[in-house]
């Protein structure tokens, strides 16, 4: 071969390579057997596992839940492990992962696992990884997880972000569908909307970004800040978090609010606040909650229980209970089952072929929120220019 | 070698370990690309890539804007205030002092909070002038005029206070003599009142810039992600704001070397200005001089109302507020106790709570005994270069919060008691050692050195001098300096930001967690607790009011 054919052969090569690294969130996992890493049984496994995490006495969390989500959680585990210690950290996802990441980096490490929020979604295929992979024997009930195996996180159940609204002020046809309905509600009776409507500010909360970026990315610039400054005309308000939003919601200060996480909403509801909850018809913006081990986690074997124990059954009700994950990946958990933990029958996950991921809410189209490295990169590359546009949308007129 | 100049050496060694460490620190962070904790090849990339971004500029010009407009703010209500306690016949001039000098340590963090529970959107008034009147009425508290009051309303105490002790320290036969010399109201202001109030204002302004200057709470809550000050930008290029994968630190700590230049450079200017030509200035007390107050008539209920207006909503809306959203999940929901469960339930928060109370209570002690043996040092002996201590005390006057937390934070990442209560301790330590010098250094020149000689001169040993003559008579300034830093070491929010881990968080760093995270009942209750636990401090200062101005850092 001649310089240029190996040139050739080398873009190729790279080419297949970028190819391959980009849809390995898509490739489904062959879940390894607990046994092979632990050299006998499942049950000698796990007996081996409690007692070192026993002995370790303590687990660190990192988890962007609300406070009292991530201490049910805790007590739930610590119900089924009473002799280990959790440490709840309840920041926001960003916050955690810029702590994870620093830890990791310096190899002084203060958290054990990271849980939830759209994690994996944000990071998995950012940086190179040095998350512990853990063989969790539970893993064969999750044969649809859109994460690989090779960086450690993994992602057992989907977050959902939607629309939440005032069920005091607002009923039947008044209730938005989504994006273009509200929008033309808000045409038809601006007065009626004016100061209303509330967004979680994405120049002020990473993850409220990531979901508008995944909105945008889908419809396309000129519709999707169409919408933003025909809502900002009237008098749009930007929060600095779901909570934020929800509580303005609940107290009747706005009559809807894009786009909180749908576990949130739902310990609202729980709570009896009038809020109600609208999957956007332009799809509801889905991405995967991960979890990962620490590479140097002070405690790996507690680390490694904890994540064991989310992924079994009872680690994902106590999630759906607990946290509003009212969604599983795993594959024995029915929607009864999660209706008898959660009070109500949840929205369900369905695939429109095999294992393909974005899959099915209710039956309709889902958004997904960027997922493999490259879109990744192209999100985290527009986020200035995005702030800009937003920006200039919240004056009511939409960026060219 | 004697051991009074060892224990000087040695008190010298751990006053430059403290004080220093952290700068040389947050220097170098700002020169390399790494995590704390490790050593790296060093790079000028990250004050590159801060001027290439083009953020710098405007964030310190918002941060120019937010303090002097608080400095104008707080000097229109101050100064007016303490005239009007000082040299009118306004009513219940001592409720009025003790209720003012008693704000000084309610942080404009904690106003600001009380704001956004009060004002904004989906708060106490819009939901309930909406159940009134159908209308919600709400206030954008989320602004830059916000930041502004809030933080003028915090800095016009201590404009109070330092006006107020020189204007009731002026001799009313000076004015008198004016006046008879023919010198109208205006004269007698330009030509005595102001030239006398000028130094103690001076410093006063300067205090309250670089309070606002590194103040990191009020811009981060009431900014909303839209006004960034150089503290807030040096804390949100970590946070959730900018996530990048890796957090930056050198950017971080970048942006901190040109917050401590903007705070050393009106500290200078200042000095040199009060103190140009060698002047020195002393309070004078006890000579008893008669002040003759000027009769308002009228308006004097006038002024009282103003001056009570001014108490509200620097600390009865604070309090009130607070407590009111406290008792709700949501506003407008049913009233619970079930944001005060939390403080029980969720170990987070117990855990802040006795972390707060640990940091406050072994903190301040430290501080006041370590402040006590540079004191004694500097004061009470002849040992050469004793000096060195005082100046060496006073530099983390310059320090912002922020900067010497993250400049902390890469010195304890090289030591095993990162995330320890004891670098969360040690660091906030160092922030108040100019308080406690301040204070103990008042106390020691209000005793007479000759009876520690006469003490000497019997035979009694410097330990025996100090416990039986000096300890008993300064006792009282040391409860005050103890109290004092109690409440400032419950209510620091800036120092323990970056150090706070995964068990030391501290009830401040928690309340603005939750309040930013939207969790407002839950934060509320948080707040009540933690100004709970400094009404001790403020019931105290309302009582101490005429020792008040030793609360501060620069002394007179």
């Amino acid at each position: 071969m001649n310089s240029s054919q190996y040139k050739a052969l080398l873009v190729v090569v790279t080419l297949l390579a970028v190819a391959g690294f980009s849809t390995a969130g898509y490739i489904a996992y062959t879940a390894p057997a607990a046994s092979s890493s632990s050299g006998g049984s499942t049950s000698a496994f796990l007996s081996a596992l409690i007692k070192n995490a026993t002995a370790e006495g303590q687990v660190t969390v990192y988890a962007p839940y609300t406070p009292a989500q991530v201490q049910a959680l805790a007590s739930a585990f610590q119900q089924a492990y009473p002799k280990i210690t959790v440490n709840g950290i309840p920041y926001d996802t960003a916050t955690l992962l810029n702590k994870w990441s620093s830890e990791v980096s310096s190899g002084k490490g203060i958290a054990d696992i990271i849980i939830g929020g759209a994690t994996a979604t944000y990071y998995a295929g950012l940086q190179t990884h040095s998350e512990m992979f853990f063989p969790s024997p539970e893993y064969q009930y999750y044969p649809y997880i859109p994460y690989g195996t090779d960086n450690g996180w993994w992602g057992p159940t989907p977050i959902v972000q939607v629309f939440a609204y005032n069920t005091n002020e607002l009923k039947g046809s008044q209730i938005p569908t989504g994006f273009s309905d509200l929008a033309a509600k808000v045409q038809a009776n601006p007065a009626f909307w004016n100061g209303k409507i509330a967004v979680v500010d994405p120049r002020q909360d990473f993850a409220s970004f990531a979901v508008l970026y995944s909105w945008l990315d889908r419809y396309g610039n000129s519709t999707f800040w169409n919408w933003i400054a025909t809502y900002a005309k009237d008098g749009m308000v930007a929060v600095s978090s779901d909570g934020a939003l929800l509580q303005g919601i609940a107290s009747g200060q706005y009559l809807v609010g894009f786009a909180p996480y749908f576990g949130d909403v739902f310990s609202y509801i729980e709570q009896g606040a009038p809020v109600g909850i609208i999957y956007p018809s332009e799809g509801a913006v889905v991405g995967v909650g991960g979890f990962a081990i620490s590479s140097v986690a002070p405690h790996p074997y507690a680390a490694e229980l904890f994540m064991n124990w989310l992924l079994s059954k009872a680690g994902q009700l106590a999630l759906a209970k607990d946290a509003g994950a009212f969604i599983s990946f795993r594959t024995d958990i029915s929607s009864s089952d999660m209706a008898a933990v959660v009070g109500f029958t949840p929205p369900t996950f369905s695939y429109s072929s095999s294992n393909a991921w974005p899959p099915l809410l209710n039956g309709t189209q889902v958004t997904p929120l960027p997922e493999t490295p490259l879109q990744q990169q192209a999100m985290i590359g527009y986020q200035s220019e995005f702030a800009s546009q937003f920006t200039q949308a919240m004056t009511g007129t939409p960026p060219s | 070698m004697k051991s009074v100049t060892f224990i000087f050496l040695a008190l010298l060694a751990i006053t430059v370990l403290l004080v220093l460490t952290p700068l040389v620190m947050i220097l170098y962070a700002s020169f390399t690309n790494i995590q704390p904790g490790l050593v790296g090849a060093v790079t000028t990339e990250n004050y590159v890539r801060i001027f290439q971004q083009g953020s710098l500029i405007s964030d310190a010009e918002e941060t120019f804007l937010i303090s002097i407009g608080a400095v104008v703010f707080s000097l229109a209500i101050g100064v007016p205030l303490a005239w009007l306690v000082a040299q009118t016949d306004i009513p219940h001039t001592k409720f009025l002092e003790g209720a003012i000098f008693s704000t000084i340590v309610v942080p404009p963090f904690y106003v600001g909070i009380s704001w956004i529970f009060l004002f904004a959107n989906g708060g106490l008034l819009p939901t309930f002038t909406k159940f009134l009147f159908d209308r919600p009425i709400a206030l954008d508290v989320f602004s830059l005029t916000a930041v502004i009051l809030a933080e003028g309303l915090s800095g016009a105490a201590v404009i109070f206070l330092f006006s107020l002790v020189t204007l009731k320290s002026i001799d009313s036969s000076l004015l008198e003599a004016a006046m008879i010399c023919g010198a109208n109201q205006s004269t007698i202001a330009r030509k005595i009142v102001i030239p006398l109030l000028q130094p103690t204002i001076l410093l006063g302004v300067i205090l309250v810039f670089v309070r606002t200057v590194e103040d990191f709470g009020t811009p981060a809550l009431l900014g909303s992600g839209k006004i960034f000050t150089l503290a807030t930008a040096m804390y949100f290029s970590l946070s959730s704001q900018s996530f990048t994968g890796i957090p930056r630190y050198g950017v971080s700590a970048a942006i901190g070397i040109f917050l401590l230049l903007i705070i050393i450079l009106p500290l200078v200017l200042g000095r040199r200005i009060v103190y140009r030509g060698g002047r020195s200035f002393y309070l004078v007390s006890g000579k008893g001089s008669k002040i003759r107050r000027k009769n308002l008539r009228a308006f004097r209920y006038v002024a009282f109302l103003a001056a009570l207006i001014y108490v509200l909503f620097s600390s009865v809306l604070v309090f009130g507020a607070t407590l009111i959203r406290s008792f709700y999940v949501f506003v407008g929901g049913p009233v619970t106790l079930s944001n005060y469960d939390a403080l029980i339930d969720v170990p987070l928060i117990t855990r802040s709570i006795v972390n707060s109370i640990i940091l406050a209570v072994a903190g301040a002690g430290l501080t006041m005994l370590f402040g006590l043996g540079l004191s004694y040092v500097s004061h009470r002996t002849n040992v050469r270069g004793r000096s060195l201590l005082d100046i060496l005390g006073a530099v983390p006057t310059i320090i912002p919060g922020l900067v010497l937390g993250l400049g902390a934070l890469w010195f304890w990442s090289f030591t095993p008691l990162l995330s320890s209560l004891i670098a969360v301790i040690v660091t906030v330590m160092i922030r108040f050692l100019p308080y406690s010098l301040n204070t103990l250094a008042a106390s020691f020149d209000s005793i007479d050195i000759s009876l520690d000689e006469a003490g000497r001169v019997i035979g009694a040993s410097l330990p025996t001098t100090f416990r039986k003559i000096t300890a008993p008579l300064m006792r009282n300034g040391f409860i005050y300096g103890y109290s004092i830093l109690y409440g400032y070491f419950m209510i620091e929010l800036a120092t323990p930001l970056f150090l706070a881990g995964a068990t030391t968080e501290v009830m401040p760093v928690v309340a603005y967690i939750y309040t930013i995270d939207g969790f407002y009942g839950e934060a509320s209750a948080i707040v009540m607790v933690n100004m709970l636990m400094i009404l001790p401090v403020i019931l105290f200062l309302w009582r101490q009011r005429k020792s008040a101005l030793l609360a501060t850092p620069i002394s007179v």
